[in-house]
């Protein structure tokens, strides 16, 4: 082969740019300390990079679902604590108040006190989260029992909230499964002198309670039970009264809600458990897509500087070599 | 044989080394001309004269000047010229583009979206949130702005495609002169076979490697020592005649018409067929993809949005600007748009369409090269199709065409068509402020496919778009590698062939300069015999 001078100034010309490439590409690594830098680089990291990170992103949201529901739920269980605190409250009076020993002060003293508690009640099933009315479904934006006596107004919508995409949670408890008397049963007792009490649930949610006389046929007196603050108010006035079958009456309104608070705090205590599990599933993912994300796209950074440095060196030995060539030709000797 | 024939054959001597020193300066010279040829001279033998017992030398003669020149290797150069001219342009538009959705180091689109969605998602615990729902119609906005900025960069890109073509354009009609002027030259200083225009045949096969660069051409020699120039089988350049190449365009994409003959279909390779090619990869499968997206997933979004309510019990609202706007092109003389909506938006496709009129008074609407509908004109009666309803008026004429695009300009009219954050509706029931049921219906769509985008998802969609890109990308820096290399290679060995060696040149200058010194060695030698006969006298 016969060496023209321009083939040796255009191999070492090609040879500075090929290593000044890797240099720069070298060096775009190192300062991104990323492996992946545009999709060309390396098309299927880049999609399964891309793909790690939404689903970083869908994880961070999914935290962000968890943390909420978590705050709403937990003040949805104080409430719970305090309903059942106040109906374990009435119990202990109504046991009171039902003793036909006391005097009139003292069932006067606990009519007063079933009275503030009914007014309690009503206060927690009104209560509200961040401007909503937590008890009221769907229709947070007013008050789902605005008087004792009113009928529930809100809805049975239940506000769910998405743990991973696919699974949901709701954050919200309707007031008419606490309150109302939808699922009370149809029934009847005999009291011990032989009297009939009748619960007949109404479709509105209140509840009729006829007292019969030992006939079983006429009706003494018919109490219209709301809702439970209801029931409770009306409890007091029985007591207050001495109205003793009254009051024996509305004592199974009482253990109804007794019964509706415990299974709305197991359902509250569930999801609170369960959502504790979720963070830290989504923790544990959030780690495992975090760790896949740095494989397919972290420039080993160990790796990459001793490649700088290599290149270097192959670089310096280039431009030495050039130097070497193209400072001396035939004409230097011609003298 | 007289004395002073010594004198006429150290002539020559000296003659023919002069010119062997200048030929060796040119050579010199041109040492990084890469386009320069190295020249030689080539030296024969005067014809003696008979004398008594054999024959007498007369000296030496310069015979010509001879060009190292390997046609084979010439032609491969300028072919494989052409060759990397397209794959350093495609590269370099490619690797453009792809900066544009290239997310690795930013969050680019797929960020914005999954802002939005969360956003969304964040409204899901407490949908009435005025705050929050702010933010939503703030980051809808960011969405559709970055859409708008995206496609605005890809645009830019089309522009400077344009100019460059025209440019290119006039860069081959200058090129092609300039060779028409160069092969009346070398007709001329060759004709009758007395040498080479050794000089200007170098320098058109540097414009000839310059316009394969740019364009496909083909060429030969003809018998005048002329080339003929052709692209797409029509002459460009034709001995010391010219035609002009010309760029228009029209709504079919860009028209290239030499001698009046349209060859936009033979230009496939060079800087310009890389700009075609890279034109028509951009308006394709990025514009038309890209703009589909948008379009495919905020009607998708609007017709779930349209089922919920509001925060004050409205129902029926867009959450983001409806298509109103469709994009058409009438190529019909008589023949006019006179109305064009959409019909259902349930129905759009947000696919390109043509109403071809076809003989027989009847018109065919296609999309995708298949026929979707077809039917008798009748002026003024709509034609509705995947729900646009478009009416034309007038007579039309078999091969008219009506272009039909809902996306064209989509992105340029998009917006958010929230007013008041309460009329995002999020509930699917009236009066129910935290009822999110469709709130969670608007959130499928974060993995649902959607019809209008072939029935993938928002996020497949756009993964299809730069991952297209991605690999388009790579095998465009491989063919350009590759090319490189090639062209490398190529120029290496015709370097070898034609190229210059300092060294050599500096031995022949020394070699001739001694033969230089010798002939005037001999004149003088040939003077002091003379002299001596002379004194004789």
């Amino acid at each position: 082969m016969r060496v023209n001078t321009n083939i040796l100034y255009n191999q070492i010309v090609d040879s500075i740019a090929k290593k000044n490439k890797e240099i720069y590409e070298a060096h775009e690594k190192l300062t991104t300390l990323k492996k992946v830098n545009r999709p060309s680089d390396d098309v299927t990291s880049y999609f399964k990079a891309s793909n790690y990170k939404l689903k970083l992103s869908n994880i961070d949201q999914f935290k962000r679902n968890v943390n909420y529901a978590n705050g709403s739920l937990s003040f949805v269980e104080t409430q719970l604590n305090d309903l059942n605190d106040s109906i374990d409250r009435v119990i202990e009076l109504m046991t009171l108040g039902l003793n036909a020993t006391e005097d009139s002060v003292s069932r006067n003293a606990i009519a007063q006190e079933l009275r503030h508690i009914s007014d309690f009640v009503l206060g927690i099933a009104n209560k509200s989260y961040e401007g909503n009315y937590i008890f009221a479904g769907f229709k947070t934006d007013q008050k789902p029992f605005p008087l004792i006596n009113s009928l529930y107004s809100g809805d049975s919508g239940h506000i769910n909230v998405s743990l991973d995409g696919v699974s949901f949670i709701s954050i919200n408890i309707t007031g008419d499964k606490l309150f109302s008397f939808n699922d009370f049963a149809s029934t009847s007792l005999v009291t011990p002198d032989n009297k009939y009490i009748y619960y007949n649930p109404q479709v509105d949610g209140s509840l009729k309670i006829e007292i019969r006389d030992t006939d079983n046929t006429t009706v003494l007196k018919t109490i219209d039970v709301a809702n439970v603050m209801d029931g409770i108010y009306k409890l007091s006035e029985a007591v207050g009264k001495n109205d003793l079958i009254s009051a024996r009456a509305l004592t199974e309104v009482i253990s109804y809600a007794k019964n509706k608070v415990e299974i709305a705090q197991t359902e509250v205590g569930t999801k609170l458990a369960r959502l504790e599990k979720q963070t830290e599933t989504l923790d544990e993912f959030d780690f495992i897509y975090k760790k896949l994300l740095s494989d397919v796209e972290d420039a080993d950074v160990t790796l990459v500087a001793s490649q700088i440095a290599s290149i270097q060196a192959s670089l310096e030995a280039l431009r030495l070599s050039a130097a070497k060539i193209f400072s001396q030709s035939l004409l230097d000797f011609l003298r | 044989m007289s004395i002073l024939s010594i004198f006429d054959i150290g002539k020559t001597a000296l003659m023919a080394n002069q010119t062997a020193i200048s030929v060796t300066s040119h050579n010199i010279s041109n040492v990084n001309n890469p386009d320069y040829s190295r020249q030689e001279v080539v030296l024969g033998i005067k014809t003696p004269i008979k004398i008594r017992g054999g024959y007498l030398g007369r000296g030496v003669s310069v015979d010509g000047i001879k060009r190292s020149y390997d046609k084979f290797l010439t032609d491969m150069l300028i072919n494989q010229e052409n060759m990397l001219g397209k794959s350093k342009i495609l590269g370099d538009i490619i690797s453009q583009i792809e900066e544009i959705f290239n997310e690795a180091n930013r969050s680019g689109l797929t960020g914005t979206i999954n802002s939005f969605f969360n956003a969304l998602e964040d409204l899901s615990s407490n949908p009435s949130d005025i705050t929050k729902r702010t933010v939503l119609k703030n980051v809808a906005e960011e969405l559709i702005s970055k859409f708008k900025s995206m496609e605005k960069n890809v645009e830019d890109t089309t522009v400077n495609i344009k100019f460059e073509m025209g440019e290119l354009v006039k860069k081959v009609n200058s090129i092609g002169k300039e060779i028409a002027e160069i092969n009346k030259k070398i007709t001329q200083l060759e004709a009758g076979g007395v040498g080479q225009a050794n000089d200007l045949r170098d320098r058109r096969d540097a414009l000839l490697k310059e316009l394969s660069g740019i364009v496909d051409i083909k060429y030969y020699e003809n018998s005048d020592k002329a080339v003929v120039v052709m692209i797409g089988m029509r002459n460009l350049v034709s001995g010391g005649e010219f035609n002009e190449l010309s760029m228009s365009q029209t709504f079919d994409g860009d028209i290239f018409k030499l001698d009046g003959i349209d060859i936009s279909e033979r230009i496939s390779s060079g800087k310009l067929g890389g700009l075609v090619d890279a034109l028509k990869l951009i308006n394709n499968e990025v514009l038309y993809k890209f703009r589909k997206l948008l379009a495919g997933f905020t009607n998708e979004f609007n017709l779930i949005h349209q089922l919920g309510y509001d925060l004050n019990n409205n129902t029926g609202n867009n959450f983001f600007t409806p298509l109103t706007n469709i994009y058409y092109e009438e190529h019909s003389q008589l023949g006019t748009i006179t109305a064009i909506s959409v019909n259902n938006y349930a129905n759009l496709k947000f696919d390109e369409y043509y109403i071809n009129i076809k003989p027989g008074n009847t018109y065919e609407v296609v999309n995708n090269n298949a026929v979707i509908l077809s039917g008798s004109y009748v002026s003024g009666s709509p034609i509705v199709f995947d729900g646009i309803s478009v009416t034309i008026s007038g007579a039309v004429n078999p091969y008219d065409s009506f272009f039909i695009s809902p996306i064209k300009n989509f992105i340029k009219y998009a917006g958010v068509n929230i007013n008041d954050v309460k009329e995002i509706a999020l509930a699917s029931i009236p009066n129910a402020p935290s009822d999110n049921t469709n709130l969670l219906s608007l959130l499928d769509l974060k993995q649902n496919p959607i019809p209008a985008l072939n029935s993938k998802n928002i996020y497949d969609f756009y993964n299809d778009i730069t991952s297209k890109i991605g690999v388009l990308s790579a095998s465009a820096s491989d063919n350009l590698r590759f090319d490189q290399t090639l062209y490398n290679e190529i120029s290496n060995r015709k370097n070898v062939a034609q190229g210059v060696n300092l060294d050599e040149e500096a031995v022949n200058l020394i070699k001739y300069q001694r033969a230089f010194e010798a002939a005037a060695k001999v004149i003088q030698v040939a003077n002091e015999l003379l002299d001596t006969l002379v004194k004789i006298v």
